[in-house]
């Protein structure tokens, strides 16, 4: 096992760093100058052209720029943003909490209802049961979910007025931001009326992003319950005479378990590629928006640190699934 | 049909008709593949079925609703947009660019794939190691991320959006070429061929290609409706086709600011990117289980 996990650690440093180098082709690879996008329309003098480009390290050649920034990365320096002038890492940190808030709920949400619907549909093979969730999960797999948070609007905001329609809370209310979590901060300035604003403000967002997530977690838990319903050791259970939900829940759910945790962690990337349609439409202020935002203005250190940040958390929660995975997978525990 | 009959008959067959026996079986599986056939039918013959051009504004019968509704306009039984241009007819071309773009940007992407992954699992090594951590960096990045920062780099329009989705789709085909040709040259077919001469490409179209396009279909199909999917949320974000083209997600987006006063602007073109996507899903879902061995037949 040791020799496994060290394998599956060591692969992660190549992999973070051809990222780190194909971050850093974008921006060479970007149309037009960078000195001169920079400075805008006004453009700038060929002295303090020379001087800006000596300043960004230009004139050197590409392997001393890339091992600069490769250094400059490595200590947490990822530039400033062309148009705000913030290090790229604040603007980050200050708006990932929004993105990781609305991502966790979202996830929770969709686990607390795919598990135990998986599992009914499983157990009800066949079944009208088992074919409406089947459906709905195959329905909620193949949708836009651009149009699905625009339906939800349109029935729940705009046809019967609960839903607030845009961002994190209601302006009235002002709460001193400490852990960036919106649920949280309310409720350490103890103030009700903002949480159940936040809660609110949650609701449509939460579903729109969990719906991805659902639809696959439901149809893994399906067939990995089906897969491990056959097993002999379920018969064996069934013949000892343990009730049903003994044999579903403490036998057969345990082993079913384990390839859909390895699902849940693989939703990272789904949920980051959700988050940026999901709080484009709710004017959601996470990092999904940030960047989309970095896009269209052309801020391009803000779009190279962005997704440096983000491929990073997405290798770093993949990697952890894949230790989790070989830890609770007891067949796997005995390979060298 | 009997189950007894099938799995007593599907052993004279051949593997393809094995697999459409299994495939025809499956009603689902058939009803996704009579879906996707109607809208490529519309989609060719778009000019014979639209009751107008999808670039005329009828400018007098602005926001008509569609034919349900009260004050529907008799000729625009979908209804039409802000620009009084009739919604059946924008569908029915968009449809033209989601399924035409849907089969290029999987054809590039089946190609190439199929082409970088051959070349890792049959002469590994470094080269193999190389690819494979190149891929890995590719799926590091959430998709449509990735195709965002390609767009952005390339400029918004429908062909960078459609290249932009290649690029993301291609690490999977890359991944399983490599797989499946690992485990087929160790087989004694490919040694008998390879005796006979048979190298290289040779080698790869006429004797592995043949035994590894199970697992490529069914990539194919999913890769499908993931085209679609993401070329209308390009489209959508305004990073894909730009208006006036009738892509559908574009449609969706500039619509966008009438969901209040004429919602089916917004419902409709949604619910074609739905029906496309589903309908693949469930062909792509009916092809796994059709084409996989290890299912029992029926």
């Amino acid at each position: 096992m040791p020799q496994h996990l060290l394998h599956r650690l060591l692969l992660v440093i190549p992999t973070f760093f051809g990222i780190v180098a194909l971050t850093f082709l974008l921006i060479r690879l970007a149309p037009g100058d960078p000195i001169l996008l920079i400075a805008g329309e006004h453009g700038v003098s060929a002295e303090r052209y020379a001087e800006l480009q000596q300043q960004f390290g230009f004139d050197q050649p590409l392997f001393i720029q890339f091992a600069d920034y490769l250094w400059q990365v490595l200590n947490g320096n990822l530039g400033r943003s062309v148009v705000t002038q913030t290090p790229v890492l604040e603007e980050f940190s200050n708006l990932f909490p929004a993105t990781l808030e609305l991502a966790l709920i979202a996830i929770i949400l969709a686990v607390l209802i795919a598990i135990p619907a998986g599992v009914l549909a499983a157990v009800k093979r066949n079944t009208i049961i088992d074919h409406s969730i089947t459906a709905v999960s195959l329905v909620g797999y193949s949708m836009p979910i651009f149009w699905w948070a625009l339906l939800l609007i349109l029935l729940f905001s705009v046809n019967l007025g609960w839903m607030p329609v845009a961002g994190r809370l209601n302006f009235i209310y002002d709460i001193e931001s400490v852990t960036g979590f919106m649920l949280i901060d309310t409720l350490i300035a103890g103030d009700k009326d903002a949480f159940f604003d936040a809660v609110h403000h949650l609701i449509l967002p939460a579903i729109v992003l969990a719906t991805i997530p659902l639809a696959v977690i439901t149809r893994m838990t399906r067939s990995a319950m089906l897969e491990v319903l056959k097993q002999d050791y379920i018969r064996t259970a069934r013949a000892k005479g343990l009730s049903e939900f003994s044999v579903i829940f403490k036998h057969a759910l345990r082993n079913a378990l384990i390839p859909v945790i390895t699902v849940i962690g693989l939703q990272t990337s789904i949920l980051m590629t959700g988050a940026i349609l999901t709080e484009t439409i709710f004017s959601w202020p996470g990092i999904g928006k940030w960047l989309l935002e970095a896009v269209y203005r052309r801020d391009y250190p803000v779009v190279q640190g962005g997704v440096l940040l983000i491929a990073g958390l997405v290798i770093l929660v993949n990697t952890v699934v894949d230790l989790l995975y070989v830890l609770i997978n007891p067949s796997l525990r005995q390979q060298k | 049909m009997s189950k007894a009959d099938t799995s007593t008959e599907i052993y004279d067959l051949t593997p393809w008709q094995e697999t459409w026996v299994k495939f025809r079986t499956n009603r689902i599986a058939a009803l996704g593949l009579l879906v996707l056939l109607i809208l490529i039918i519309s989609a060719i013959f778009a000019p014979l079925l639209v009751t107008h051009d999808p670039h005329e504004q009828f400018t007098d019968i602005l926001l008509a609703p569609p034919f349900w509704a009260d004050g529907s306009q008799s000729g625009f039984f979908l209804g039409t947009d802000d620009l009084g241009r009739d919604m059946f007819s924008r569908l029915i071309y968009g449809a033209r660019y989601s399924l035409f773009l849907g089969f290029a940007i999987v054809s590039l992407a089946l190609f190439f794939g199929v082409a970088i992954g051959a070349i890792a699992g049959m002469k590994r090594g470094l080269l193999e190691t190389v690819i494979l951590r190149l891929m890995d960096i590719m799926l590091a990045i959430p998709a449509i991320l990735l195709a965002i920062v390609i767009v952005a780099l390339l400029g918004a329009s429908l062909m960078n959006a459609a290249m932009a989705v290649s690029i993301v789709l291609l690490p999977h085909f890359v991944r399983i070429t490599r797989a499946a040709v690992i485990t087929e040259m160790n087989k004694d077919y490919v040694l008998s061929a390879k005796l006979d001469g048979s190298r290289g490409w040779k080698l790869l179209f006429q004797t592995l290609l043949p035994n590894i396009s199970a697992p490529l279909i069914v990539q194919s199909t999913l890769s499908f409706s993931n085209a679609i999917l993401d070329i209308a949320a390009l489209g959508f974000l305004g990073l894909g086709a730009q208006p006036p083209t009738p892509e559908w997600g574009t449609l969706l987006s500039s619509s966008r600011e009438f969901i209040e006063v004429a919602p089916w602007t917004v419902t409709l073109p949604g619910l074609a990117i739905l029906i496309t996507v589903l309908a693949s899903n469930l062909l792509g879902d009916g092809l796994r289980d059709a084409l996989d061995p290890r299912i029992d037949p029926l």
